[in-house]
């Protein structure tokens, strides 16, 4: 008597194509994120047209051999401004991310850990930030400094940090009740060798995939203060302060939005994927079988 | 083909479960394993001796861990390797069931166990009243209150998630149950209890009861036959008494070193009262794997 | 010798451990002490271990309060503890060998590059190859990462060892290797062993005395075969004869 042969076959065929497709995730969305960050870098070198280099006997030109993007209402190349906007968004939505990071996971480590009073007070504390509106501390800051990127980025870092003091507090908390912490303590081992050797490679996995996934949200939510001008100001080429100055052309001189909406969308969804294949590649119950 | 009267009730021939692709080595290869209505058979083995996948297997589980299944596995004469996953589906909880090594994982975290059990007794076409009447009497059977039924599952302890478990065979009137370690996670003396409960149902419905368990002391006192395997295949399948009487496979006799003799305690070394046993030797490599099945094998 | 005065554990109102007193005299010894779950042995191991502070009594080491020991230090590395496997133990992202070396190093076992040495030295101890040392706990079997968990409180030369259900994840034959271990490492040793367990089959193979706890107390204790073979305790009697034991 032999089995059907379908049943394996279905398996197989039904197996395949999840296991390549992370691995193929992660491959394309870093390689594509590696790409555009290799774009900022060589914007000088690969922009046709100086960003801010105003030509107004070629004003909203549609794109062409000589603009492939088009020319916007100064008669600015729309290819070179969305080239040097990967070096405003981006970096910012970056360096939000980063020090967010950083700011958060020292916090986290520290309630999740210590718990009972520690963890209490520095939990509260980040209530507190998280209560702060990321919009009107923008504005705060904007009419403080001077409006720009740095502005920018104080005002995301100190709305964004509380979510991963949040997260990290939670994944040290119960990675902290394991076994194996517990086996440390009673081994002897210091508190800062348990913390950074034990406890936070073990709490990390949720936060990597967090963060990819944030830079794409950092990115829209600072394009959007950008949009609002609380961003980089004219004429700065930035994609989301590009978004609003084509909203007056938008119906009738479509590139003028599309480029750096669309470069906008690229790297959001870029962040998004990375964050997802990342999930898989690290989640302990995906790791590959021995 | 013999009939279904004198047929076995469950009969497994030339079952091989492989990982992987069709020429990998197989993590269960039997011959032949029989079982009959009523019938208490222990299924014993050492951690990766496939003791489990075999079992599981039998109640079509392992189909959706990508195992390849080939040979044959009658239950009451009707052919179930082949069978389609809807059938077996069928099968399960009516007329075979499994009691598993962990039964806080076999209940739904955020519903009452009661819930899970009229929803398993409603999909085998009871009414609800009928359900509801078979569930108290179950629950009766293996000595919990029927109020019981109304908790969550972190509200009960091992033991009674484990009658629950059991309560929902009885009430099934499941004719075949596999055991999987439904003890090894519990005290010694709920094991015992759970071991009655066991005995007392197949006494009263004829199940027969596959018992998976590493501790031949513990099945010696329970089965009619024990089968012992090792590296996925069946080494001796003998009527329980012979088979620790006078072991013929060397898998057998070192399950039976391993396992507490009367008297043991009664007469203690000196500094130390270490049974002679297999002593200090090292482990075989990464257990419970397939991995190390499929190498030996 | 390393003792527990009256210890009383009271956990938000429930009274876990009620007046227990037990002594582990310098090995090699063995006490056994066993009870159903819920029955309080754990917390009992864990004010041993001075990870619970006991709501009253106290726990000596060498005559020291271990609450208020000024230096810590000599208690912390005489008195370890292993438990059960699937609890995990061993840091999943570590390579034994590593997570063995960072208590060398720790606690300045050996020179600094002599780590390596030591390592394989435990190991072999505890009957593994020194190239389990580059393997992730993952990749042992649950009787290897056992063995690889003693190897690494062996780091420390600790006297008295607390074995909290050691082997409830095992299987029966894996489980009489294990104590086979425990029991020559006892004497080569010299250590102290409290073995914590819910089954007496494990107890009576490591150990001559027997303490018996239910619900937070001692309800019988002595010589084990003396409370095995007469039993003044139902509970006792019924850990007794709940063992599956073979016919002979």
């Amino acid at each position: 008597m032999t089995a059907s042969p379908s049943l394996p076959l279905l398996l197989r065929v039904r197996r395949a194509p999840g296991a390549l497709r992370g691995r193929w995730t992660l491959v394309l969305t870093a390689g594509g994120l590696v790409l555009v960050a290799a774009l900022a870098l060589l914007a000088p070198v690969l922009a046709p047209y100086p960003p801010l280099a105003t030509d107004l006997a070629r004003t909203l030109r549609p794109p062409s051999s000589a603009h492939w993007f088009g020319t916007d209402e100064l008669g600015r190349d729309v290819l070179s401004r969305v080239l040097y906007g990967a070096r405003t968004g981006p970096v910012v939505a970056v360096t939000v991310v980063g020090v967010s990071l950083l700011v958060g996971t020292a916090t986290g480590l520290a309630a999740g850990y210590c718990g009972g009073w520690t963890d209490e007070a520095l939990m509260r504390l980040t209530d507190v930030f998280l209560a702060v509106p990321a919009l009107l501390l923008a504005l705060a800051l904007t009419t403080v400094l001077a409006p720009g990127p740095a502005g920018l980025t104080v005002a995301l870092v100190v709305t964004w940090w509380p979510w991963y003091a949040r997260l990290v507090r939670g994944e040290a908390a119960s990675v902290t009740g394991r076994a194996y912490i517990e086996a440390c303590r009673t081994l002897g081992l210091g508190h800062r060798r348990i913390l950074l050797r034990h406890v936070l490679p073990n709490a990390s996995t949720p936060l990597l995939v967090q963060a990819s996934t944030d830079v794409g949200g950092v990115l829209l939510v600072a394009s959007g203060l950008s949009f609002l001008g609380l961003g980089p100001q004219p004429p700065a080429p930035d994609w989301g302060l590009m978004v609003e100055e084509s909203q007056n052309y938008f119906t009738t001189h479509w590139w003028l939005g599309t480029f750096p909406g669309l470069a906008i969308m690229v790297v959001a969804a870029l962040c998004f994927l990375l964050g997802d294949a990342l999930r898989d590649r690290l989640d302990p119950r995906h790791t590959p079988r021995i | 083909m013999a009939t279904a009267a004198d047929a076995p009730f469950l009969d497994l021939r030339d079952l091989c479960v492989r990982y992987g692709t069709a020429d990998s080595a197989p993590v269960v290869r039997i011959d032949e394993l029989t079982l009959s209505r009523g019938e208490f058979l222990g299924l014993a083995g050492e951690s990766g001796a496939g003791k489990t996948t075999a079992g599981l297997t039998v109640l079509g589980l392992t189909r959706h861990t990508g195992a390849r299944v080939t040979g044959s596995i009658r239950l009451a004469g009707e052919e179930l390797v082949p069978a389609p996953e809807k059938r077996l589906r069928r099968l399960r909880g009516s007329v075979m069931a499994l009691v598993p090594q962990n039964p806080a994982a076999a209940f739904s975290p955020v519903l009452p166990v009661g819930a899970t059990v009229l929803r398993a007794l409603r999909l085998h076409g009871c009414t609800r009243a009928e359900a509801r009447r078979r569930a108290a009497t179950g629950l009766e059977r293996v000595g919990l209150p029927v109020g019981h039924l109304s908790r969550l599952p972190h509200q009960l302890s091992g033991g009674q998630l484990q009658r629950v478990a059991i309560a929902l065979a009885s009430a099934l009137r499941t004719r075949l149950l596999v055991a999987d370690e439904p003890t090894s996670a519990l005290d010694v003396t709920v094991q015992a209890e759970i071991c009655a409960l066991l005995a007392e149902l197949r006494d009263a419905h004829g199940t027969a009861v596959l018992f998976i368990s590493h501790d031949l002391a513990l099945l010696a006192g329970l089965c009619d036959r024990i089968a012992v395997m090792h590296q996925g295949r069946v080494r001796e399948d003998r009527p329980a008494a012979d088979l620790v009487a006078a072991p013929r496979a060397d898998c057998t006799r070192r399950l039976l070193a391993a396992a507490p003799r009367p008297g043991a305690a009664a007469a203690p070394g000196p500094g130390a009262a270490v049974a002679p046993g297999p002593g200090d030797i090292a482990e075989p490599g990464p257990g419970g794997g397939r991995g190390e099945e499929a190498a030996g094998a | 010798m390393l003792e527990a005065r009256d210890l009383t554990v009271v956990y938000g109102g429930t009274t876990v451990v009620d007046r227990v007193s037990l002594a582990l005299p310098e090995g090699p010894y063995g006490l056994g002490l066993i009870g159903a779950s819920g029955s309080g042995k754990t917390t009992v191991a864990r004010c041993l271990l001075g990870l619970v502070a006991p709501t009253h009594g106290t726990v000596l080491f060498r005559g020291a309060d271990v609450g208020g020991m000024r230096r810590p230090g000599p208690y912390r590395r005489a008195v370890q503890i292993v438990v059960q496997d699937t609890e995990g133990a061993l840091d999943p992202r570590m390579r034994v060998g590593t997570a063995i070396a960072e208590v060398l190093r720790a606690h300045r076992m050996v020179p600094r590059g002599a780590e390596r040495g030591r390592v394989a030295e435990l190991l072999a101890d505890v009957g593994l190859d020194a190239e389990h040392a580059a393997r992730h706990p993952h990749r042992l079997s649950g009787g290897q990462r056992q063995r690889a968990a003693i190897a690494r409180v062996l780091a420390l030369r600790p006297r008295f060892l607390v074995l909290d259900e050691p082997t409830s994840a095992l299987d029966t034959t894996t489980q009489a290797r294990i104590l086979g271990l425990l029991d020559r490492l006892r004497t080569e040793h010299r250590l102290s062993l409290l073995l914590i367990s819910h089954d007496l089959a494990v107890v009576e193979r490591l150990c001559r005395h027997l303490v018996v706890l239910h619900r937070g107390r001692v309800v019988e204790e002595g010589p084990l075969a003396d409370v095995l073979r007469a039993p003044r305790h139902p509970v006792t009697r019924g850990l007794r004869d709940a063992v599956p034991r073979l016919p002979l």
